[in-house]
């Protein structure tokens, strides 16, 4: 009966999933006709090469940038959840996220001054931030034994990181603290046809450490203790998760800013859908879920219908918090993390 | 010794650190065979915990070693481990959204491939484990809508599955109520009789373990006494669980038992041996001192209570009156000097 009921629940999502991608297709800040993207897509052509253009080069790219982000996203939430047993963690609470951020703040309010400039410095700016976040969580976790400590330690990170760029902020020309709030502000539309086997490359070899790790991490429910008894190597298990989370993180992050909340309420979403905390049906459930989460956000960025796009960010948690408030109000009820 | 499932010689366990390292307790030498339940007993802090973790390999000796079928615990991998020793924890879990079955499903994971797959066998393993723990009844029941008493058991279930000959729980008994305790360690004894498991537990109901335990080992100050709990109690060894306190372990009743002082004053003549602890209990709980004066109390039954002073007999039906009589008589003494 609960095979019967989780095949339902994926079927479901995966169908709503093909709908939410097919439907960023056809809705955008210009309004192209709905039998002329069918032609597009079809490869038949359209009036216009404008509109072409807009489909195949902007639209496609982006919903396929927003689903992977949204399966990276969600997928590193889930993994920190479990790793920290706490369903509070998420990819922007270890240091990981603003690690990229400062990188990004430094190309942006300093990189003037040494001739460091454009997209490809800040995704390289991101990438650095990001990875020494990492690094710094990993070398934490060598010398910290307890996750709770753990993401105390990423939490202060996080402080000191945004201290440093708050004062960059404040050295910064008005221009300057303009385009580094844009970039804090999330998009999934910066990263067009080309960049986009950069974005997809390392997501994807994330993924797959998440995918691969099925079993280990369905013993780390129970906690590290029991799943060093059940012969998991524990160390070994808990870096392979945090270096996949700091990949996944770090490159969503650096390709299409901090994105907030879909890390943190996704995964809650697919544990009420599949009502599961099983990861054989979770994982798939996240990763799913969060592609159409991210599909949702970026339909409704372009919500007004006037030609104005919202910023990511200011979406998000629309989505996201009334999902973790439900969920840490029904605690009692929902209980999956007791 | 070596024929043992699991021995210790000279074993000190403890923590590594800088400069030296920190000894909880050396010396330590015990054994443990299939088919017996050895209970750890022994004050908070004393190193119940530390000596569990050694010997499943979560820490490292100081000196010595744990042996188990013969081979040492710090040299094994945990693979290897997973297959001879299974454990039950106080920690509450972040199981809730799974349900018991799967969590006694876990059990396997020493046994199963690389994606955690069950085969039949596995599931007739689960199953099976579950009705030996009692909680089959729960299978499909996520494991938030469980008393304390059920996650015990389910984890029971999980140590059970993951077909080890050696179990250890730290303090199984802590979290449950007076029938949790009972049932849990009956469980526990049971599996050493039928599945020849070899069981080593830290407890502090040491009434429970006297009863059920096939070996006591008693963690002190001095170091770590064992043997079968009756010479324990038959030598008074357990009472250097309370050295230092009025606090006695009483062999006929199988607790810890204050020294019950009456009061002076009072003298007490009962024939029934139940009914005089309960009385001598009662007068010393409510601190009767009536120092000077000279009380005789005669029970017959728990009904029919006398209590005889200055050529006085107050006739009581129950301790409680009688408890209620004396009250009256020392306010009645103390009135004269108020006024």
């Amino acid at each position: 009966m609960n095979v019967n009921r989780n095949t339902i629940v994926l079927a479901a999502a995966g169908v709503a999933t093909a709908l939410l991608f097919a439907a960023n297709l056809f809705v955008g800040s210009v309004h192209i006709p709905f039998g002329q993207v069918v032609d597009i897509v079809l490869g038949r052509g359209a009036e216009k090469e404008t509109w072409e253009f807009i489909v195949l080069q902007t639209r496609l790219p982006q919903a396929v940038t927003a689903a992977i982000c949204g399966a990276s996203l969600a997928t590193a939430g889930l993994l920190l959840q479990t790793v920290f047993a706490n369903p509070l963690a998420g990819p922007s609470v270890l240091g990981i996220s603003s690690g990229a951020g400062l990188g990004v703040a430094l190309v942006i309010m300093a990189g003037g001054a040494l001739g460091i400039g454009g997209f490809g410095a800040e995704i390289a700016g991101a990438l650095a931030g990001a990875g020494a976040g990492l690094a710094a969580i990993v070398l934490f976790s060598t010398r910290v034994g307890s996750s709770t400590s753990l993401l105390i330690i990423g939490l202060m990170l996080s402080y000191l990181t945004s201290a440093a760029i708050t004062l960059l902020n404040f050295g910064a020309s008005a221009e300057k603290a303009h385009a580094f709030m844009v970039w804090g502000l999330g998009n999934f539309s910066g990263v067009g046809l080309q960049r986009l086997p950069a974005l997809a490359i390392p997501c994807l070899a994330g993924l797959a450490v998440a995918t691969l790790l099925v079993k280990p991490l369905n013993a780390m429910t129970l906690g590290t203790d029991y799943a060093r008894n059940l012969g998991i190597n524990t160390v070994r298990t808990r870096n392979l998760l945090l270096g996949a989370t700091g990949i996944l993180t770090a490159a969503t992050t650096a390709f299409c800013g901090p994105i907030a909340f879909i890390g943190l309420a996704v995964p809650h979403i697919a544990r009420l859908l599949t009502r599961s905390a099983g990861h054989h049906r979770l994982l798939p459930a996240t990763m799913l879920t969060g592609v159409a989460t991210a599909l949702l956000c970026n339909m409704a960025c372009i919500a007004p219908g006037n030609g104005t796009v919202l910023p990511l960010n200011a979406v998000t948690p629309v989505i996201g918090a009334p999902v973790v408030i439900y969920v840490v109000i029904n605690r009692r009820r929902i209980n999956y993390f007791n | 010794m070596e024929h043992k499932l699991i021995c210790a010689n000279k074993l000190t366990i403890g923590y590594h650190s800088r400069p030296a390292d920190r000894a909880v307790m050396s010396g330590l030498n015990f054994s443990l065979d299939g088919g017996q339940m050895a209970c750890i007993v022994g004050a908070n802090g004393i190193g119940k915990s530390t000596l569990l973790r050694t010997v499943i390999g979560a820490q490292p000796a100081l000196q010595g070693s744990v042996r188990i079928r013969g081979v040492d615990v710090g040299r094994m991998h945990a693979r290897s481990l997973s297959r001879l020793v299974s454990i039950v924890l106080t920690h509450k879990t972040m199981t809730g959204g799974l349900t018991a079955a799967e969590v006694v499903a876990l059990g396997r994971t020493p046994h199963t491939g690389f994606w955690g797959r069950l085969t039949s066998a596995d599931r007739r393993i689960v199953e099976r484990s579950m009705a030996l723990a009692g909680i089959d009844r729960k299978a499909a029941s996520p494991m938030a809508e469980l008393s304390d008493g059920e996650r015990q058991k389910v984890m029971i279930a999980k140590a059970l599955a993951q077909e080890c000959p050696v179990m250890i729980l730290d303090e199984p008994t802590a979290f449950l109520d007076t029938a949790g305790r009972i049932e849990t360690m009956q469980l526990l004894h049971r599996l050493t009789r039928t599945e020849r498991k070899a069981i080593m537990l830290t407890t502090h109901d040491v009434g429970l373990a006297t009863r059920l335990a096939d070996r006591l080992w008693l963690m002190t100050p001095g170091g770590m006494t064992c043997g079968v709990p009756e010479d324990l109690i038959a030598r008074g060894a357990l009472d250097s669980l309370t050295a230092g306190t009025s606090i006695r372990f009483d062999a006929a009743s199988g607790t810890f038992e204050t020294t019950p002082d009456i009061g002076a004053g009072i003298s007490l003549h009962c024939p029934d041996a139940t009914l005089k602890r309960l009385i001598m209990t009662a007068l010393s709980r409510n601190d009767i001192d009536r120092a000077g004066t000279d009380i005789r109390i005669e029970a017959q039954s728990a009904t029919s209570i006398s209590v005889l002073t200055d050529g006085q007999r107050h006739q009581c039906t129950s301790i409680g009156r009688m408890l209620d009589c004396l009250s009256a008589q020392a306010a009645a003494d103390g009135e004269p000097e108020d006024f």
